[in-house]
């Protein structure tokens, strides 16, 4: 169980994380949700006593990390960085890792194993493909067997394969009981994975519930309607119930009346409709609804420009 | 590809290795922090290959300069330059800089990939990896140093045997200088480790280093004074003094030279512990 509270973390004017309490809890995937910015691998940094808080405390197991004993025993943690000498084989990395806390040689093979880095084990990870780096940074992370594994966007240069192979890990790690905390900026990668969410924005934590709770959030379904006569029907749905969000000049979405009803008006009054999809906010809509104050590096053309006023970097 | 081909799909067989019981016997201990470091150095082949071409700089330089010196003449009052031992072991001033380097890099290489961030989750307490890697350098550079020493010695008096007079390791302080010439560059190698520890940058680092070996006993001769006084605690003055066997009189004793070299591994170790353990990873 990884327990966060009150962190802060100030680099020196910048605040890249702000007040931040949750707890992580064994038995299900946890998604750290955020922008890019938001402090998600500032938090990891934190809760593995690499970066030192400017405020509060992370808990690992009720203690600080520094304070246990067999540290590997009980965090495995893949971070942003490679996390190792491009000159070293990945044997050797593994093995350095597994002496200072007497894990033998045979686990070294059976996570190479587990990764699926057997044959390669032996080559300098310096030539390691993005993709390989990614797994050798998994494999020191099984290492340990550890209660709590905490990886930081591990599916960054992983192809389809391996993006379900570790879907799959994360979620047999969890159901054995372990505590599993992982990072992405992708919700639609994450939605697959995790039970959890916890998600933050500009340092800061926006929510913190289950994929249930945050679908619970959203707004009555809306239509999308593409039609020639957009102007025309729009001011046939037009009422104190609706809500309506201009997409293009001839696309529109639809709040509070359903399909059928607007199929059947438009029928009756002899407009004719090209598309009528009911769309139910998915947990990425709601990601993006729920970070978008907290988005700190835009690209100019957002394909939300247009219904949401754009936030620059401050 | 086919070396990463079909990993098994899930974690079936990590309880195998490490039941659940045992977590006390995987403490993290300073001897086994020794072991992981020894083996991150023996593991880059570059660090061997770097080790390898020190020791046969230090035979061949040492060989060279006893060819150069031999029949050179002997100073009046058995004092100077002449000085047969000492010559043949001269190869470990030129081995300063490259382990000074290497103990340097076994730091800093951590803080350009991104391993020390691997390493100290390993280690959270931080300090034992910082000796760790103090002990590995120095177990390395003096086994390079006192194996290139003798090979060179033993090569050097064979050629000064056919002219002036030579030494043997029976000869009185010519072990001791052996000893000497090898604990000095293993002292740079520590010191190395201490300046990577701080600045952790390699050019940083070995920039500094070459500044406190070359720049400023140069720069401390020429200011003069008090400067030309203190430069004798410099590590390469003190260096030269323990290595010498036919002393310049005024010079420093090999003893004092040692605890001067010493003296700086100590302040360097505890600043490489503050910034250590204080600082960010
Ligand atoms: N060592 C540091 N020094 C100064 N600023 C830092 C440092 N580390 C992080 N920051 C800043 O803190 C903020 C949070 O960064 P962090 O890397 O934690 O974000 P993130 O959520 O992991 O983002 P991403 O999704 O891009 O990985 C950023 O604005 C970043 O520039
Ligand atoms: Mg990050």
């Amino acid at each position: 169980m990884i327990q966060v509270t009150n962190l802060t973390k100030h680099y020196g004017r910048h605040v890249a994380v702000d007040d931040l309490s949750f707890t992580v809890e064994p038995g299900v995937v946890t998604g750290f949700l955020g922008p890019n910015g938001a402090g998600k691998s500032t938090t990891m940094r934190m809760i593995l006593g690499l970066d030192k808080p400017t405020e509060g405390q992370a808990l690992l197991n009720g203690k600080p990390f520094a304070e246990h004993r067999a540290p590997l025993r009980e965090i495995g943690a893949l971070l942003d960085a490679k996390g190792n000498h491009p000159g070293r084989p990945a044997r050797e990395h593994l093995s350095a890792l597994a002496a200072t806390t007497g894990i033998s040689k045979r686990r070294v093979a059976e996570v190479l194993d587990i990764v699926g880095l057997s044959e390669v084990a032996d080559r300098r990870s310096g030539g390691f493909s993005l993709g390989m780096a990614q797994r050798l940074g998994i494999a020191s992370a099984l290492l340990g067997d550890p209660h709590t594994v905490m990886l930081d966007e591990p599916v960054n240069g992983l192809d389809p394969e391996g993006i379900l192979w570790i879907r799959n890990l994360l979620k047999s790690l969890a159901a054995e009981g372990r505590t599993v905390l992982v990072s992405s900026h992708l919700m639609s990668e994450m939605a697959l994975t995790a039970e959890h969410f916890i998600i933050v924005g500009r340092g800061r934590l926006i929510a913190d519930m289950s994929g249930a709770e945050l679908t619970a959030l959203t707004q009555p379904t809306s239509v999308r309607v593409r039609s020639p006569h957009a102007g025309q029907l729009r001011d046939l749905l037009a009422g104190d119930a609706t809500d309506i969000v201009i997409r293009d000049h001839d696309l529109f979405d639809v709040v509070g009346v359903d399909a059928d009803d607007i199929g059947a008006r438009a029928w009756s009054a002899n407009l004719q409709l090209q598309e009528l999809t009911p769309a139910r906010a998915s947990l990425e809509d709601i990601f993006m609804d729920l970070t978008k104050d907290a988005v700190e590096y835009h690209g100019v053309t957002d394909s939300t420009n247009n219904t949401h006023e754009t936030e620059y970097a401050r | 590809m086919s070396a990463t081909s079909t990993p098994a799909t899930t974690s079936g067989s990590l309880d195998t290795a490490l039941p659940a019981g045992d977590v006390s016997a995987h403490n993290v201990t300073l001897v086994r922090v020794v072991r992981s470091e020894w083996i991150k150095l023996r593991s880059v082949r570059s660090t061997i290959v770097t080790l390898g071409l020190t020791a046969c700089a230090v035979v061949a330089f040492g060989v060279l300069v006893s060819m150069l010196s031999n029949g050179a003449p002997i100073a009046a009052d058995g004092e100077g330059i002449y000085d047969p031992a000492g010559n043949s072991l001269f190869g470990a001033i030129l081995a300063q800089v490259v382990l000074g380097a290497v103990g340097a890099l076994v730091i800093t290489s951590e803080y350009s990939t991104g391993l020390i961030r691997t390493t100290l989750t390993a280690v959270p307490r931080r300090l034992p990896v910082l000796w760790a890697k103090m002990i590995v350098v120095a177990a390395a550079s003096f086994a390079t140093m006192v194996a290139s020493l003798l090979v060179a010695f033993f090569v050097g008096q064979a050629v000064y045997s056919g002219g002036g007079p030579s030494a043997s390791l029976s000869d009185p302080g010519v072990l001791r200088a052996v000893l000497a010439a090898a604990l000095f560059p293993t002292t740079i190698a520590v010191m190395g480790v201490g300046f990577g520890a701080l600045v952790r940058h390699t050019a940083a680092a070995i920039g500094i280093l070459v500044a406190v070996l070359f720049v400023m006993p140069t720069l401390f001769d020429t200011l003069g004074g008090v400067w030309d006084d203190a430069s004798k605690y410099l590590p390469s003055e003190a260096g030269q003094a323990m290595i010498t066997v036919v002393k310049d009189s005024g010079d420093m004793s090999p003893t004092t030279g040692l605890l001067v070299l010493l003296g700086w591994i100590g302040a360097l170790l505890a600043a490489g512990m503050i910034a250590l353990k204080r600082r960010d990873a």
